[in-house]
């Protein structure tokens, strides 16, 4: 294996071979993951889209559809138009260049004339791309470097400014809330005084000790309450009663039903009402009669008329009760034989001693019969 | 454009090593007593380089990453990231270096020393072929045993980690080791063998290529050596990267 001054192709042709062979080894595998493209390995289709803004997009960055890598930015230039107005969407010119294969399929299928290119930014620092949404059946296969519509999308600036007025906003909220956290701290207000005030706390305290203290009783059987909840006496009569009540309601029900009894009567029985019409016709009758007599009176018929009508009635009564006034005075006075019975008392003297002398008499009589009596003994 | 002629006819030379080579495994005698002793001298003889190199690498990693993972919180990854770069990058390339270092400057000089000192010629007057009783010994032995080397390596390694992990960082060897887990999967493992099987071929082919093409008596034993290690050391990180490129898109996805 010494080295010779001269050589040919001859000698030299395995080495080559093997050097020529490492080379393809190296750039298909370099092809195979797509770093680099050969002539004819990879058919690249041209797409274009135009831009307000390409917000820092590089040459060379990902393009992907529906978010997975298709291919790359070839160029970014300036459309040759002058755009009308300042959010004209045809300022900047993206030329994307798609690859040839997406699992096994032409990518430019998926690319159709309804798809639209959106400038994406890869995480939240990372690097713009640009995302193709996928056409739909309403659009037509796109041709190589046709142009497809753009979206515009909101640029982190532009979501910031958003945030900031937010921001703004959150801060008067959080001042309000700190004004009413130190109204609260403050003991002002009622969440406050709800919170700082132990007038609450020691009110509820007793209620709620005043309520142990009560239901402890209950418990306990002591009072009304305590009977109430405890004692099974009051209960018990309850249900007594009830059935009682229940026994009086059957019964009466019963009866009812029958036509027995008072009730029972008055309810079915015709016969009071009956007899109640009769009456109220007798009475009827009988306060007719009662306004005939009335009207008779009235009138000064009769001797009840005659009493209430005629004036003679009264002044005979008035002389008689004249007359009657002056014999009265004579009485008074001890004026003739009444009058003198009436005031004089010797006779009543005279009868007193009288009644006396009898009454010893008697007396006498009674004891000693005989002395009255041997009277007619002895003569015969 | 002598250079270029050089080069090509090294490669025309080593592929043509490399085809003998090939053609001997299939052909008897297999020597397979010698592939055993080469396996033993060569592969087990690096052992404790392969330990200590797989060992502080791993410490290292873990105690570098550790304060940037830490600035980032996320210091509990610390042991996927050990084990990933274990598995896919240094541990095949740190063991390869180290066999290239160790081992291809070995063959090379020993068969260098051979080939000046006249024992090839006098084999091959014995009738026995030196590439089959020589070089492919050596071929299988480094083939078989850079793999072997590289599991280790990768292991020691995460372990070295895990140790830096709990003693200068505070962290907790469970969450180290579930971190770890994650990193270790079918795809890894395959990648991280396949670089190391086609390093320890490279390894073994240029230093012997290099020992048998030496001339120049015991100088060139000294030249072959050096250039031994210095071209397969080039070639193992250049191969490296290329490889890494194939399992990236292969196996491991984009």
């Amino acid at each position: 294996m010494a080295q010779r001054k001269q050589t040919s192709f001859s000698e030299l042709r395995v080495g080559i071979l093997v050097i020529s062979a490492l080379a393809i080894l190296l750039l298909v595998i370099f092809a195979i993951s797509g770093d680099i493209k050969l002539p004819g390995f990879s058919k690249t289709t041209i797409v274009k889209t135009q831009m307000a803004s390409v917000d820092g997009l590089r040459k060379g960055a990902e393009v992907r559809l529906s978010g997975k890598k298709v291919g790359s930015v070839k160029e970014i230039n300036f459309s040759n138009q002058i755009p009308t107005n300042q959010d004209a969407p045809n300022n900047i010119e993206i030329v994307m260049e798609i690859d040839g294969k997406l699992d096994g399929r032409p990518a430019i299928e998926r690319i159709r004339t309804d798809s639209k290119a959106v400038l994406k930014s890869a995480g939240v620092l990372g690097d713009n791309v640009i995302d193709i949404t996928p056409g739909t059946s309403a659009g037509k296969a796109i041709q190589s470097g046709a142009s497809i519509d753009s979206i515009a999308q909101k640029s982190v600036g532009d979501i910031i400014n958003a945030a900031q007025t937010a921001v703004t906003n959150l801060n008067a909220i959080s001042a309000d809330i700190r004004e009413m956290t130190g109204n609260m701290k403050a003991g002002r207000g009622s969440i406050g005084k709800f919170l700082y005030d132990e007038s609450f706390y020691v009110n509820l305290d007793t209620t709620v000790r005043q309520a142990e203290g009560l239901i402890a009783d209950i418990r306990d059987g002591k009072g009304t309450l305590g009977q109430l909840a405890n004692d099974p006496a009051l209960y018990k009569n309850a249900t007594d009663t009830i059935t009682k009540l229940r026994g009086i309601a059957d019964n009466v029900e019963g009866q009812l039903n029958t036509g027995k009894g008072t009730i029972g009567k008055l309810l079915k029985d015709p016969k009071l009402y009956d007899d109640a019409k009769s009456l109220v016709s007798k009475l009827n009758d009988t306060s007719a009669r009662l306004e005939g007599l009335v009207s008779k009176i009235e009138r000064g018929e009769g001797t009840v008329g005659k009493l209430i009508n005629d004036e003679k009635m009264y002044a005979d009564a008035r002389d008689t009760i004249e007359k009657l006034n002056v014999i009265m005075a004579r009485l008074e006075k001890g004026e003739g034989t009444a009058g003198m019975l009436l005031k004089d008392e010797r006779l009543y003297n005279n009868a007193n001693t009288l009644s006396a002398e009898m009454t010893k008499l008697l007396y006498d009589f009674r004891q000693n019969p005989k002395k009255y009596l041997s009277v007619k003994v002895t003569i015969f | 454009m002598n250079l270029i002629i050089r080069g090509i006819i090294q490669v025309q030379e080593i592929t043509l090593l490399i085809w003998r080579v090939l053609r001997g495994i299939f052909r008897p005698p297999l020597y397979l007593r010698e592939i055993i002793r080469q396996m033993d001298v060569l592969g087990f003889g690096s052992l404790t380089i392969i330990l200590l190199t797989g060992f502080f690498t791993g410490a290292v990693l873990a105690l570098n990453t550790g304060n940037t993972l830490q600035k980032f919180g996320v210091q509990s990854v610390s042991g996927q990231l050990v084990a990933t770069s274990l598995i896919r990058e240094l541990g095949p390339v740190l063991t390869c270096l180290m066999l290239a270092g160790r081992v291809g400057s070995g063959i090379a000089a020993e068969l260098g020393s051979m080939l000046v000192s006249e024992q090839i010629d006098a084999m091959r007057a014995l009738g026995s072929d030196p590439i089959k009783k020589l070089v492919t010994p050596r071929i299988v032995a480094l083939v078989t045993m850079a793999p072997a080397l590289t599991v280790i390596c990768d292991m020691v390694g995460t372990l070295g980690g895990l140790l830096a992990a709990i003693s200068f960082q505070g962290q907790a060897s469970s969450v180290y080791m579930s971190s770890a887990k994650v990193a270790v999967t079918y795809n890894e493992i395959l990648g991280g063998l396949i670089k190391p099987t086609v390093f320890g071929f490279v390894i073994a082919i240029i230093g012997c290529y290099k020992g048998l093409s030496t001339t120049g008596g015991t100088v060139g034993v000294g030249r072959s050596t050096t250039q031994s290690v210095v071209v397969s050391s080039i070639l193992i990180i250049a191969v490296d990267f290329v490889l890494s490129k194939l399992i990236l898109s292969l196996l491991l996805g984009p």
